[in-house]
């Protein structure tokens, strides 16, 4: 049964443990999950401000590939002009930006967005461009040095217009290049942040799920503790209402044993009562015959009658009288477990004075030295303590060594939670095997030559025990005895109560 | 001794209601002795007692406490609740020294309590100085309404 119990708390443990382990692995996955998504979606942030940065070099990539070309028209209406009019007033944008084309070239190669492949484009471009102003340059300088009609028959068969139009494609082809690269770009970031809202969707699915699942977690748990709870309040009430029946059961069954003591002494007197009775009316009868066998003059040779009756009589009355007190001391110890104890404050060193003032005679017949010691005043039974001394200080006295010069101390403190007299003697001492028998009723140790019935000692113990003490002899044969009595102080027997 | 006051003793022992008759006559007492051995007997004497008219005999009771039927004490009761029998002298005569019984027993109208003693001749003197008792006290008539 213990052992069952035993791995049933150890099971329970375990599933403790089993448990506790699946909840740390939740709130563990959560996390995981909580970190990884917040990871992500920063990822995606930054994804999504990389094309946003992208998006700008292209924008402003675009305007740039404008405004080369309309700085490339300006020069070349410019060239035109001046070539038509002659006026050094229409070659003033030409020579004012002309310089300004091929930087900007370079400027356009090198300022390209890295995901745009245009590399090939832009060197095409600036070749054509070098192309270009070269040409642009020979006609200015063919009319400025006169030759106008040269000039203008140079622009006339189509170099220029075709190295224009060469450069116009070049640049709308980057354009579109350009152009593409950003609806692709605005496409990835349309479908990123698709994207990020479906994971952040996915997200605070998982937030909700784990939390229901830690909350029902928590409710089952805490739904199992209240059930432990319930059932500990209910084994504390089955313990006590167990602890209240045995006390019950065993208040009724020393009742039981006290009435029965009772009862037996009182039947077993009542026959005593006819023996002794009858046995003294035979007594009286043999005295009458014995006159009248005297009278008649025929007790010739009846002495030995005669003695053998006195004999059984003698025999006969003893063990009637010794029945008698037996059946007192039974009668005595019964009365004396169901008197009702008045536990009072006691002036021990007083009591026990007095005990020794009660015996003043016999100390005197035995010449005995008694010393009483300062004893701890205590809080119990008075009347048993004094039976409880008087018992032990007359053994005392009655068991003495012979011509020895007897001497009795009474001695008493207080140890922790309990107070313990002494009552030690030079007498005689007991037998280390009969320690324990002397306290059991009738029975006697050492020499029968003291009368006594062998009932003092069980009486002594029968009362320590009702006074929640104990009785105990440390004895050596021939050098005397200790008789140790251990009681309770009145905070501890209250605390003993209150357990 | 009023000559016409009726011993009952109700004793259950027939050795100990022998050995009280014996005593009793040896200290003199010549009186009617009815010996019942339990209380049933007991009390169908007492009823007829108080079936009868007013000059009846007087009574005196000796009762012992441990009867097989029923308890001494409720026979005690009994007397001292009758409105005839109350003034009925009883002497409750038994082996039970319980200081609470002897307390019970005077309190219901017990007039002598004596514990019948296992020494033959503290018995002997007990009972002889009951007959003493009973030749000087005066037993009234049951009274009758």
């Amino acid at each position: 049964m213990r052992q069952r119990v035993k791995t049933g708390s150890f099971a329970d443990f375990l599933e403790l443990v089993r448990k506790s382990r699946r909840e740390a692995a939740l709130v563990g996955a959560a996390a995981l999950i909580l970190i990884s998504l917040t990871a992500f979606s920063f990822w995606l942030t930054h994804r999504v401000l990389n094309d946003a940065e992208t998006a700008h070099e292209l924008n402003a990539y675009n305007a740039k590939l404008i405004e080369f070309l309309e700085l490339l028209r300006t020069v070349e209406s410019s060239q035109r002009g001046y070539l038509l009019t002659n006026d050094q007033e229409f070659l003033d944008p030409y020579n004012e930006i002309s310089g300004l084309l091929a930087p900007m070239a370079k400027e356009l190669r090198e300022a390209a967005p890295g995901k745009l492949n245009i590399s090939g484009k832009v060197t095409a471009l600036s070749e054509s461009l070098r192309a270009k102003l070269g040409e642009m340059a020979k006609t200015v300088a063919l009319a400025k040095e006169g030759q106008r009609d040269a000039a203008i028959a140079h622009v006339m068969n189509g170099v220029g217009r075709d190295l224009t139009n060469q450069i116009e494609g070049d640049v709308r082809l980057m354009q579109d290049e350009s152009n593409a690269l950003m609806s692709k770009n605005e496409e990835s970031t349309t479908r990123l942040q698709n994207f990020k809202f479906f994971m952040d969707g996915i997200g605070a699915l998982l937030i909700m799920t784990f939390s229901f699942l830690s909350l029902w977690l928590l409710l089952q748990s805490y739904a199992k503790t209240l059930e432990a709870q319930d059932e500990l309040a209910r084994a504390n009430a089955d313990l006590e209402e167990t602890v209240a029946l045995r006390t019950a059961a065993l208040k009724r069954a020393n009742e039981e044993i006290q009435r029965f003591a009772y009862i037996v002494s009182h039947d077993l007197r009542s026959p005593l009562v006819n023996i002794m009775g009858f046995t003294t009316e035979l007594e009286t009868l043999r005295t009458e015959l014995f006159e009248k066998l005297a009278a008649a003059n025929a007790l010739a040779g009846s002495e030995v009658l005669s003695k053998d009756f006195d004999e059984a009589f003698g025999f006969i009355k003893s063990s009637i009288a010794r029945m008698d007190r037996l059946i007192a001391a039974i009668l005595k110890i019964s009365r004396e477990g169901s008197r009702p104890l008045h536990p009072e404050p006691v002036d021990a060193k007083a009591l026990v004075d007095g005990v020794v003032a009660g015996v003043a005679h016999q100390i005197r017949e035995k010449e005995v030295n008694v010393v009483v010691g300062p004893l701890p005043a205590i809080s119990t039974d008075r009347l048993a303590l004094e039976q409880i001394f008087s018992n032990l200080i007359e053994n005392a006295i009655k068991f003495q060594k012979p011509g020895g010069e007897g001497k009795i101390r009474i001695d008493g403190f207080r140890q922790g939670a309990e107070i313990i007299y002494t009552v030690s003697d030079n007498g005689r001492g007991v037998d280390p095997k009969d320690h324990q028998r002397i306290f059991e009723l009738f029975r006697r140790s050492g020499p029968q030559d003291v009368p006594g019935e062998g009932m003092g000692l069980a009486y002594v113990s029968a009362l320590m025990r009702r006074l929640g003490g104990t009785v105990s002899v440390e004895s050596t044969l021939g050098r005397g005895s200790t008789f140790r009595l251990t009681l309770p102080t009145k905070e501890s027997l209250q605390k003993r109560m209150a357990a | 001794m009023n000559r016409a006051v009726t011993i009952v003793m109700i004793e259950d022992d027939e050795g100990h209601a022998r050995l009280i008759e014996r005593n009793i006559r040896r200290a003199g007492v010549t009186n009617e002795i009815i010996h019942f051995s339990d209380g049933a007997t007991a009390y169908a004497y007492f009823s007829e007692l108080k079936a009868q008219p007013a000059d009846v005999t007087p009574i005196l009771v000796l009762l012992d406490l441990n009867l097989p039927d029923v308890s001494g004490i409720e026979i005690l009761e009994y007397l001292k609740n009758d409105g005839h029998l109350k003034v009925t002298p009883v002497i409750v005569l038994t082996t039970t020294d319980d200081q609470a019984e002897i307390q019970r027993c005077y309190d219901l109208g017990c007039n002598v309590y004596i514990t019948k003693p296992v020494d033959y001749q503290q018995f002997a003197t007990a009972i002889r100085q009951l007959g003493l008792f009973f030749s000087v006290i005066k037993v009234p008539g049951p009274l009758n309404a």
